[in-house]
């Protein structure tokens, strides 16, 4: 057992801090990512042939969690490392690995996951996109919604309704888009705070049989599995980190009594935070060939997003009030989009609901994290 | 950074939770230790890697079988200030320790706090007044005030493990019982109401566990878990509380007579008591952590 990174992650992310000081000041977020896929640093977890180190998941883990640390958008890399790279790592074709993967570790390659949609969010099984056979290959219509930064996106991986049962779980299929494709169009939908989300509506889109991810009308329990590799909750944790930090900067700007009032609320909330820190390497630690134990997950979804949510709250509710005049400074706007963001970390990538049902029904309870 | 224990720690936990079962309910922690003839391996060279995650393993599986520690604190408290590893005590107090085991129960292990105070604000540690002879004839042990500070933070690291094991049994009877109950035709697992009552109740105890673990792995491995104890204390008992109320409520009526939910109930008040209000402990935390902060030699982030 141990609470800090071992030497090897601890070098891995020295590395990556390396890489990015050297980088010249002017570099924007994919260029950085760029920077970092030339080194290997991007998908250190990934087989050596498909650009990655061969490390595990809790190596990437460390690498993830840094990336959200030095600003760098980590739910990209969450959802197109993880979401989608590991999704085509354990279930895709050689000929789509070879494709995709390099380019992904490489940082040249982003990637949406394109499974939920306005009438199917929590409930995956309800989608209305369907993709109908074309000659050898399919043609896909519908419209995926709640895709944040799908503007950067290569490819998507869809999911679509291939055929009709009387089983919901049946006649889901996954296909690899390319999302420069004629018929794709954007829309961005503003959201409470931060860089919107996309509506991507697929409009008669043609992809041809090496699109398939997996088997065909059984997509059903890949789409859990593609949502469950971005779900141990690291983008919470980096929120929840730098949120408190920003916190933690202004208190100590306040006058002395004020700061020893909010101390016991600040030190619950720090320890809180390292707990789901712990809960989010232990979920990766259960990596076996890229695949996370899903209930470590879940245990590590609610603890991120809870303690991320109760920073922002805090902050809102007992800081921001306390700031006098520096309540129009930069701190104080960051906390003011964390309190509009908060509600939504309990809703994205998989609702609480979803991940407390996993919990529940686990046979033993609380066995995941003992 | 991994929390998997270890096979051998997850033996030791096994086996006391096996002994926890196979004891009447009556029966004191030290007896169901004595079963598994714990003192051996404490008077025995290999208790120099018995930690404090062992310990803390131990009576989480204590508590979850809501056992009496008085007994099973006073030799932990024993060995924490008589047989440190390199302390000149250490082979004679070991040998102290398995005498009074043999004159058990007659006495309780008795190493106290003597009314002299260490030059430096510390204590002084006597076992003058113990009945075994072997015990009474101990050296005085004098420990500076961060060294007593230590001593209680270990003992408040041990009570919160109890209160974890609370939690997480009112957690098993409460998933048994809803799993097994039905109403309208439906298990009450398959209500959210309660499934998700159960699941945040584990989410809660994992990350109090875990505060407890970070708290009992800084003693072993760095030096003073210091504001993290008390912290963890905090989480920890909050759980408790939360958990054993869960419980009675998935239990419904039952749960207001059922002798294991009322016995969960009543230990996690009773730890409450023994560890100090959560608020406290917290504010203890934020005044503990203060002073180390602002010399930058710690921070809340073990990396």
């Amino acid at each position: 057992m141990r609470f800090d990174l071992n030497p090897e992650q601890a070098d891995l992310v020295a590395e990556l801090d390396r890489a990015l000081d050297a980088a010249p000041p002017s570099a924007d977020s994919r260029e950085l990512f760029a920077l970092l896929g030339d080194r290997r640093l991007l998908a250190v977890h990934y087989p050596t042939e498909y650009g990655g180190r061969n490390l595990s998941a809790a190596h990437q883990a460390a690498i993830a969690e840094r990336l959200g640390e030095r600003g760098l958008p980590d739910e990209v890399h969450l959802v197109t490392v993880q979401g989608v790279g590991c999704t085509i790592a354990a279930y895709g074709t050689p000929y789509q690995r070879v494709t995709y993967l390099p380019q992904i570790a490489a940082g040249r390659l982003f990637a949406s996951l394109l499974l939920s949609e306005v009438g199917a969010g929590s409930d995956l099984t309800g989608i209305q996109t369907t993709a109908t056979p074309d000659g050898t290959g399919w043609r896909i219509s519908g419209e995926k919604c709640w895709n944040l930064r799908a503007d950067w996106s290569g490819i998507g991986l869809c999911s679509a309704r291939t055929r009709t049962t009387g089983n919901r779980y049946d006649g889901v299929t996954q296909f690899l888009v390319d999302l420069h494709a004629p018929g794709v169009s954007l829309f961005p939908v503003p959201r409470a705070m931060g860089e919107p989300y996309f509506s991507v509506v697929l409009d008669d889109v043609r992809v041809g049989p090496d699109a398939i991810v997996g088997a065909l009308h059984a997509g059903m329990s890949l789409m859990m599995t593609a949502i469950g590799y971005e779900r141990a909750g690291f983008d919470y944790l980096s929120r929840a980190r730098s949120w408190l930090g920003v916190a933690q900067e202004e208190i100590g700007k306040l006058a002395e009594p004020v700061q020893s009032e909010l101390g016991w609320q600040v030190v619950r909330l720090e320890r809180s935070v390292a707990s789901a820190r712990a809960m989010a390497f232990h979920a990766a630690n259960t990596a076996r060939d890229l695949r996370m134990d899903e209930v470590a997950c879940a245990y590590s979804k609610l603890a991120c997003g809870n303690v991320a949510q109760a920073v922002a709250r805090w902050a809102g509710q007992e800081l921001l009030p306390r700031l006098g005049a520096r309540a129009d400074g930069p701190n104080a706007s960051l906390l003011r989009a964390a309190v509009a963001e908060a509600p939504e970390l309990s809703i994205s990538g998989g609702a609480f609901e979803l991940q407390l049902d996993l919990i529940a029904n686990e046979p033993s309870i609380g066995y995941a994290v003992r | 950074m991994n929390i998997e224990l270890e096979t051998q720690q997850q033996e030791l936990a096994a086996a006391i939770r096996g002994q926890v079962r196979r004891l009447p309910v009556h029966s004191s922690g030290w007896e169901v230790l004595n079963n598994l003839g714990f003192i051996d391996l404490l008077t025995d060279e290999a208790a120099v890697g018995f930690g404090q995650i062992e310990w803390c393993l131990l009576f989480e599986e204590l508590g979850a079988g809501v056992r009496d520690t008085t007994t099973t604190e006073r030799v932990r408290t024993f060995i924490d200030v008589y047989c440190s590893p390199n302390g000149k005590a250490d082979k004679s107090a070991r040998r102290a320790l398995r005498d009074w085991a043999e004159a058990s129960p007659a006495e309780p292990l008795l190493a106290c706090r003597s009314a002299d105070l260490a030059a430096d604000g510390g204590a002084v540690w006597s076992t003058q007044h113990s009945v075994v002879a072997s015990v009474a004839a101990l050296p005085s042990v004098a420990l500076d005030a961060n060294q007593d500070q230590r001593v209680t933070d270990r003992e408040l690291l041990v009570r919160a493990a109890y209160a974890i094991g609370i939690a997480r049994r009112s957690l098993e009877i409460g998933h048994q019982r809803a799993v097994e109950r039905e109403v309208g035709g439906r298990r009450l697992l398959e209500q959210q109401s309660t499934a998700h009552r159960l699941a945040r109740g584990a989410v809660t105890t994992a990350a109090a566990r875990l505060e407890v673990w970070e708290a009992a792995w800084w003693e072993d491995t760095r030096g003073p878990a210091g504001y993290r104890t008390s912290s963890a204390a905090a989480a920890a008992v909050s759980a408790a509380v939360a958990c054993t109320h869960e419980s009675v409520q998935i239990f419904g009526a039952a749960g207001t007579s059922d002798g294991e939910v009322v016995r969960l109930y009543r230990a996690a008040y009773d730890v409450t008591e023994r560890c100090g209000p959560p608020s406290l402990l917290w504010h203890a935390a934020a005044s503990r952590q203060r002073p180390v902060n602002e010399s930058g030699a710690d921070t809340c982030w073990a990396s």
